[in-house]
């Protein structure tokens, strides 16, 4: 039997930002605090937490887009950590990043498909027919439809441009991607959609996902394990099924607690 | 119960920057009861923001009330000049919105910003004023008031800038407090207990709210009973604990089905193709004579690309407008 190595390897990382002026009698606070974690080839690892636990900050440093100020990340077998800037440059196309809001990072002026093609047409590895052709291909495999290249930014849903976001980050090919919040300012009917999309992507091409979400029910439909992050440490980490079935940690229960439920108690007596 | 807000028959469009028109809503109807939650259940461009808006005459620029009526305590609110309205808005009907952060002034502190609110309002004295602003950032803040009174809203998080901002509302001491989307911006910790504090505060004050939200499982919690708004237009009004067990409009059955009713649930979930509602709402501006959830719908009958259905009840205060039911 093969001994699978994970695709996504962070150990020790801590990620440490100077006080800001405003607050400099405070200590240095660690955003990220002595995280270790892997992910594995075509699997999802996904991150809960609150707001200001540091699940961004520990996908910025994934993407290496922060410097982290110790611990080693691995992509792919390749020590990120143990690089210099010019040879992140080489790397940084294997991990993509989509947010919350997608239309902060798209040229309202450009239509669809230039949107899509900008990272070929940055990398110019191929031909520019060749670039269309293959944005083309890209708004197909998220569900857009054939005449969706034309139109520009405007005239797209807010389900719809995060359908563009995923086209342009699945554009160079990444070995992972990073959902940062990328669900949760969708309409309810609309975040099943995505969920599917997401679903039949990965199983189509085997793309490794981080899934970052203070939802713990997004977390149980996508993650096959679920890591929870509180003050810039994973307090509780495991298979999707044993973390929301048996928490072992205060937090966790905490999160379980607060989710949104269909079929709970309701706080109104109802005598009224 | 009596009847704080009767809304009848109201149309309303937009006129965007090429003077073409968009009906955002058509024929709304509801009635709001004194000391209740009613939910306001509805998707981006449903009309939900619209609806809340209306209510105080509050409309973006380009929204036009076509026509329509909507009383409140023996005024007709669409017809009131804005001299009566001002002793309306913020007073007896107060409004939360969804970015805390674009509602409170930046340089301004907390307790000031609320002591404005009820200075608007009522003839006291500033110190009088604060101190009654005082008195209702404790009714939000179970400790910290002291701080929290003289912070400029920066120092705050989302969830307690949230706090300031309903405290400003129930300052008066209104009749209606309509939230839109109050939590959609928080994480699930704080969400839960905003929402607590609204039953809380709905309790003691014994207000009518009018709580506007996307979000079913928001509703499955604290409303009594829910209007659901599908393009402009309520398909479905009844008791939450109905509407939520069985559905009957399509697109209310269609949106639950495509829920996870918990974390639990979901793990049932993992990776299997979820249920969902197929292709996009209706653009409204495309006029069409039919059923407006039709193009989705998976019960699509003959008639349904015809006319729009009307609404019937289908048992005590429940209505549906739906031609499976009669429409």
């Amino acid at each position: 039997m093969q001994i699978t190595e994970p695709l996504v390897k962070v150990e020790a990382l801590v990620k440490r930002y100077p006080p800001s002026r405003a607050n400099s009698r405070s200590e240095i606070a660690a955003a990220v605090d002595g995280i270790s974690l892997s992910i594995f080839p075509g699997k999802t690892l996904a991150l809960v937490g609150e707001s200001g636990s540091g699940k961004s900050t520990l996908a910025f440093c994934i993407a290496s887009m922060e410097k982290p100020t110790s611990g080693r990340i691995w992509i792919d077998g390749i020590e990120l950590t143990a690089m210099s800037d010019r040879e992140l440059r080489t790397t940084r196309p294997k991990v993509q990043l989509v947010f919350q809001d997608p239309a902060a990072a798209m040229n309202p002026r450009w239509t669809a498909l230039q949107i899509v093609a900008e990272p070929l047409v940055i990398q110019n590895q191929i031909a520019r027919s060749e670039q269309l052709d293959r944005a083309q291909e890209l708004l197909q495999r998220v569900g857009l439809s054939a005449d969706a290249g034309s139109r520009r930014l405007s005239e797209f849903s807010g389900g719809q441009r995060q359908r563009l976001a995923i086209a342009r980050a699945l554009a160079l090919a990444p070995k992972l991607l990073i959902l940062d919040e990328a669900f949760s300012a969708l309409d309810c009917s609309v975040q099943a959609q995505m969920v599917n999309l997401l679903v039949e992507l990965q199983s189509s091409t085997g793309i490794t996902c981080l899934f970052i979400t203070h939802d713990l029910s997004m977390a149980a439909l996508l993650g096959d394990q679920i890591a929870v992050m509180e003050r810039g440490k994973i307090v509780e980490g495991g298979d999707a099924r044993d973390v929301v079935l048996h928490p072992l940690q205060e937090s966790t229960r905490a999160l379980l607690a607060a989710s949104p439920r269909m079929n709970q108690p309701s706080d109104i007596p109802q005598n009224h | 119960m009596p009847t704080v807000l009767e809304v009848r028959d109201l149309h309303v469009d937009y006129r965007d920057a090429r003077a073409k028109i968009k009906p955002a809503l058509e024929g709304v109807s509801f009635t709001l009861r004194a000391g209740e939650i009613l939910g306001v259940l509805g998707e981006s461009g449903s009309g939900k923001s619209t609806l809340s808006s209306t209510v105080l005459r509050l409309l973006a620029p380009g929204g036009k009330i076509r026509s329509g009526s909507v009383r409140y305590d023996g005024h007709e609110i669409l017809s009131q000049s804005e001299r009566e309205l001002e002793k309306i808005r913020g007073a007896r009907i107060a409004i939360v919105f969804q970015e805390a952060s674009l509602a409170l002034h930046p340089t301004l502190r907390v307790g000031e910003q609320v002591a404005r609110v009820i200075g608007a309002h009522r003839s006291l004295d500033r110190r009088a004023r604060l101190n009654k602003a005082r008195e209702v950032l404790a009714e939000v803040f179970r400790d910290d008031v002291g701080r929290i009174f003289s912070s400029y809203p920066h120092q705050l998080s989302g969830g307690q800038r949230q706090r300031v901002l309903i405290a400003q509302a129930i300052a008066c001491n209104p009749a209606i407090l309509i939230a839109d989307e109050p939590t959609a911006s928080l994480d699930t910790t704080t969400q839960s207990e905003i929402l607590s504090l609204f039953a809380e505060l709905q309790r003691r004050h014994g207000m009518a709210l009018m709580l506007i939200t996307h979000n079913p499982a928001i509703l499955a919690r604290l409303a009594d009973r829910i209007l659901v708004l599908y393009a402009g237009r309520v398909v479905e009004e009844g008791p939450a604990e109905v509407l939520l067990r069985s559905p009957q409009h399509p697109y209310l059955r269609d949106l639950l089905r495509s829920m996870t009713d918990s974390p639990e649930a979901a793990l049932l979930h993992h990776k299997i193709n979820l249920p969902t509602i197929t292709g996009v709402a209706l653009d409204l501006s495309v006029n069409s004579p039919g059923c407006v959830f039709a193009p989705r719908c998976e019960d699509r009958m003959d008639e349904c690309a015809q006319r729009e259905p009307i609404t019937v009840a289908v048992e005590e205060n429940h209505a549906v407008a739906c031609f499976k039911y009669g429409g």
